[in-house]
């Protein structure tokens, strides 16, 4: 739809003289990297720029947590609640994002359960969310653990699963991120089962 | 003027505030796009135009 409905809730001078401005044409962004000569890019920087990328994911995530809670009629407060026992961490991560296994699995599907997201609004962020921080996380050490890793959170949950040498390649990423997102799925669809952690006020 | 401040905003804040200006998007065709949701996208556009508005306001521009 091409409304064009206001940024306010009715349109001030600040909005009409936007509007003018633009049809006089502010014209297209022109970056200085557009006038500038091809140069190498060191690797480190694009290592750097893809985990920086990727650990906007939690906080896109977060704010589809709250958008979607918002819309169901619960505040963040009243989210970061439902995760019990955890409702520090969760309100710190709805607000700010960060890794997301801060959360127990359990708790994560708590919130996400509660805002009314089906699986299929948060399965593939989520896992981008977790692969970021498996990225940005330090040395792996400790022996390997295979299998499930509940009681494990953040970085143990990574190197239990890595293994003590593993390199951190993309499958082992990947492989990090499945499960922790699997272990969501699962207590997600458990508490839609019995259907637990509130039903949404205006559903 | 205008121009120029718009170009200290961050590529994304630049592209929500021509949708919303330039193409007259509504919340929930920048939520599309932005692919969140038309809450946010409301939000994101607010925040934007009150970036621009304050580097605006700091060079003196008068739009009253």
């Amino acid at each position: 739809m091409m409304g064009g409905d206001s940024v306010a809730d009715s349109s001030d001078s600040f909005d009409e003289f936007l509007y003018r401005a633009y049809e006089s044409g502010v014209g297209e962004p022109e970056f200085e990297a557009d006038l500038a000569e091809a140069e190498a890019i060191r690797p480190e920087l694009v290592t750097s720029i893809l985990a920086q990328a990727r650990r906007e994911s939690p906080r896109i995530l977060a704010e589809r947590i709250v958008a979607a809670g918002d819309q169901a009629g619960w505040s963040a407060e009243d989210l970061a609640y439902e995760a019990v026992n955890e409702e520090r961490v969760a309100r710190q991560f709805l607000s700010a994002g960060g890794d997301p296994r801060q959360l127990s699995p359990r708790g994560l599907a708590h919130l996400l359960w509660t805002a009314g997201l089906e699986p299929a609004q948060w399965r593939e962020l989520l896992a981008q969310a977790v692969a970021g921080y498996v990225v940005g996380a330090g040395g792996i050490h400790g022996g390997v653990v295979w299998g499930r890793t509940s009681g494990l959170a953040g970085d143990q949950r990574a190197d239990a699963l890595l293994g003590g040498e593993a390199e951190r390649d993309p499958f082992a990423i990947g492989r990090v991120a499945g499960e922790y997102v699997e272990e969501v799925v699962e207590a997600w669809m458990s508490l839609r089962k019995r259907g637990g952690g509130g039903p949404p006020l205006n559903g | 003027m205008v121009a120029a401040a718009v170009a200290r905003l961050s590529p994304r804040d630049q592209s929500i505030l021509r949708w919303r200006y330039e193409e007259r998007a509504s919340n929930a065709e920048i939520g599309k796009r932005l692919d969140v949701s038309e809450g946010a996208a409301k939000k994101a556009a607010h925040d934007a135009r009150e970036r621009l508005r304050k580097i605006l306001d700091d060079a003196g521009v008068r739009y009253e």
